[in-house]
This record gives structure tokens, sequence and C-alpha cells, in this order.
């Protein structure tokens, strides 16, 4: 049988939220996310090792298959959902430092623009990932996420836009993140920004999904 | 050929939306989507329905205040920046139809109650719905042109909108100005953006010579493009 953060990572992989869930079907009537992370630290598993070792090995292989076209946004959706059950019962320990994430990242779409899909895959994926997501949500002007980026130190921030138009406006934003702080790492994504954009306003790096931060983050951290 | 503005608001059953289409928006063959994704598709398509406040108009240009060349477009005095991606469609039309086609201000509020209830995948497919639904109404609204024109002797081009086919979305300001305000409901922000979301506007060249091209997806370097992906899944 298959120890229990096996079990919890094929949860979080297919998307088995708890015992209820009526997906993947060859887990149907069996425990989920919840149930599973409960009893794991309810047995002395340390919260650090259920999230590292079991819930985001099941992001991974799930950000895996997205990145080679094997699954789409609502598989990673439904991942998310099952991660959320889990992180629930995390949660106490990160509050009392028991447990840490590994970092925060604020997330917004740039003023003018109201298109929140993308950011909102981008803030599912990275708590997932074990990140503090600050969502500053849509039209957001260059001063808030100045404001967001002081009240959280150490922090890197993600830009969002959807329009020719709209992705002009990520260059001010940059600009005045760095020059609050010049080490602060901006990552710009949606769809018609490239690589070649991002370098031409400062921005650390584009990606065109969001496992490309993912793994970005993991290798440069 | 009738030159006022025209309005409808068509029933929703005169759309036809496509499940198959909606699951295919979310990048999935319908054999292959998971039982679970297709099951609240399902379920939030049938309730999408209740959120929709279709509108659809459009206004033909006189042909006098029409021309086109292969980088510009000219209505009355206005010049719209084209290339050949559009100008490939504009050859041979006598004029143009400006349509513009929205589900209202109610739809994008049932999209932002998913989000506000921290529910992403259904706002994620109520959003994917939203966009087929709009595409659909913009098919009825073709199809509409398309037989007013026929009557007339003429024939029609596909549709053409600022943002695609290299076709720079700020053009869309020119465009709207050329509607009366609040055209259908829908508003453009200072950057552009229909405002509901669940908007689509654009042109279709009118004229008795006219060709329907194919959408130029071969050289258009927009990846993320609806059009260019369904001409890919075609192939």
């Amino acid at each position: 049988m298959n120890s229990i953060l096996d079990q919890l990572s094929e949860c979080i992989e297919f998307g088995k939220a708890d015992i209820n869930s009526k997906h993947p079907p060859h887990l149907i009537g069996k425990e989920g996310a919840s149930e599973l992370t409960k009893t794991a630290l309810e047995s002395g598993i340390d919260a650090n090792i259920i999230l590292n070792q079991a819930l985001m090995t099941g992001m991974q292989r799930i950000g895996d298959k997205f990145s080679r076209g094997k699954a789409f946004i609502p598989n990673l959706l439904i991942s998310a959902k099952a991660m959320n059950a889990a992180m629930k019962h995390l949660k106490p320990y990160f509050d009392r430092g028991e447990a840490s994430l590994k970092g925060t990242i604020v997330v917004g779409t740039v003023s003018g623009d109201l298109h929140d899909i993308g950011k909102n895959i981008v803030k599912m994926v990275m708590e997932g990932n074990g990140w503090k997501v600050v969502d500053l949500g849509v039209d957001v002007k260059p001063e808030k996420f100045v404001e967001a980026a002081e009240q959280n130190p150490g922090c890197i921030v993600g830009l969002s836009a959807l329009l020719t138009t709209t992705m002009l406006n990520m260059e001010g934003v940059v600009k005045a993140l760095k020059q609050n702080s010049d080490k602060i790492k901006i990552f710009v994504g949606g769809a018609p920004l490239s690589h070649e954009f991002a370098m031409k306003i400062g921005a650390e790096a584009y990606f065109p999904e969001p496992y490309g931060l993912v793994k970005y983050l993991s290798s440069n951290n | 050929m009738n030159y006022d503005i025209n309005i409808f608001a068509p029933q929703y059953e005169e759309l036809n939306v496509q499940i198959e289409n909606i699951i295919m928006r979310m990048g999935y063959e319908y054999s292959e989507c998971p039982e679970e994704i297709i099951s609240v598709t399902n379920q939030l398509f049938r309730e999408s329905r209740f959120h929709v406040q279709l509108k659809a108009g459009f206004r033909i240009i006189e042909p006098r205040e029409f021309a086109a060349s292969k980088k510009e477009m000219v209505i009355g005095d206005l010049t719209f920046l084209i290339d050949r991606m559009i100008s490939a469609h504009l050859k041979k039309v006598d004029t143009i139809a400006i349509f513009v086609c929205s589900l209202g201000k109610e739809y994008d509020k049932w999209i932002r109650s998913f989000y506000d209830g921290n529910d992403g995948l259904n706002a994620y497919i109520a959003d994917i719905i939203g966009s087929e639904t709009v595409e659909a109404a913009a098919d009825w609204i073709e199809e509409y042109i398309r037989k007013a024109s026929e009557a007339e002797g003429c024939h029609i081009t596909n549709r053409l909108s600022p943002g695609y086919c290299n076709w720079h979305v700020s053009e869309q300001k020119k465009l709207f100005s050329l509607l009366p305000e609040s055209f259908c409901g829908v508003a453009l922000t200072e950057s552009a953006l229909m405002t509901p979301i669940k908007s689509v506007s654009g042109i279709i060249g009118i004229g008795a010579e006219t060709k329907k091209l194919d959408y130029q997806c071969h050289i258009c370097s927009i990846d993320h493009c609806y059009m260019k992906r369904k001409s890919t899944v075609k192939k």
C-alpha cells in the first residue's frame, strides 16, 4: 500500500479534495487531501514534510503534465482546490511559525486592464506551490504595487496584462518598484507579452504559463 | 442597403452555443476531457443563459464614405491603420458594417461571484462559456448581415476586430466613435478595453464582388488567438 504521503500526492495531482469529491474516478469513495492531511498531522508527520514531500510533489506532477500539454487549466484548478483543502489543516502550523512558506508574491493586473483570469490562475498555482500570494486585483496603479512591496519585504512581484495597450503600463510599474528597491524581482505575464518586451521594460522574466515561473523560482532560489 | 443604426436583443436560444466548443476552448478534445470538468461545464452552461442580457447591433457605412488601401482604411474623416492581414479581406469590398455584441453586465458579475467565493474553477469555466457565447452572438449578427447583404446582391467578408490580425486594439476608439454612445451597452476604457468584458466588436466587409477569405492565421504572430487555435485544430 502506498504511504500516506504518496496517497496525498496522488490526491493533489488528480484533484481529490476530500472523500466526497467525485473526481478522479479511480479515487471515488476514498479519502481525499483534506482527510489524509489531517491523518498525517495526527500521526506526527511534520507539516513541512507534508507540504514539501506530498503536496508540492502532487502540484509538480500536474504542473509537468500541463507543461507537456497533457493537462489544461481546469486540471490545475482542481489540483489547486485539493491543495487548498489540505492547506487549511496546515495553516495553524504556518501561523505559529512551525512550518514556512517559500516566500511572498504580490500579483496584480496593471492599470487600465480589467482582465483577471490569467492573474488568478497564477495566484492559485503559486499558492499551490507553497507561496503566500498578496492579490491586488485588477486595474492596479503603480503606487499600489509599491505600497504592497513595502508591506511585504523580500517579496517578488507578478504583473499581468491582456491588451497591447495596457501592457505598456507595466513599464511604469517596474520603474516605480525599482526606484523603491532596486533588488526587487518583477515577473510579467499575459497573452500579448514576450521575453523581449520583459527585458525592454526591465522585468526579471516573462513566462507564458505559470509553471514557467514556478520552475524558475525553484531553480533560482 | 439600410444605413440606420440597428440594435437587436436576440433570444439565447437563437445562438448556437455548443458545449463541445466550450470544452475545446479549455484545451481539451471532448473525448479526453475529465468527467468532472464536463459535469461542471454542463451545469454552468445550463445556468449561464440566466445571466446573459444579450444585445447585438450594427451600422453599415455609406459606400461613398469608405475607402481601403493596403495600409489604411478610411471612414469619413477617420483613418484606420491596418496591414495586409486586414487589407487582404477588404480588397473588393464596397463598404463595411461595424458591429458590436455583448452579454451585458450581469454576466461579468456572475463570473466575479465565483472569484469572490474563492471558486477559481467555476470562475474559469464561466469565463470560457461567456467567451464562447459572445462569439456565438457575433456569429448571429454576422449571419444577419450576410442575409441582409445577399438580399441586395452583395457578399460579406469574415469578421475583423481591433486587437486581432495585426490591427491595434487602440483603433477600437475610432470604431466606437462611429456608433452611438454606449452602443449595445458597451463602453470603452481609456485603454480601449470593452466593458462589459464579454463583448465583441469589429467590422464586416460588404460588396457585390466581395469574397470571403480565410483568416490569415499562418502569417499572424498572435499565438493565443482563438481563431488561430481553431484553424490549427482543423488541420
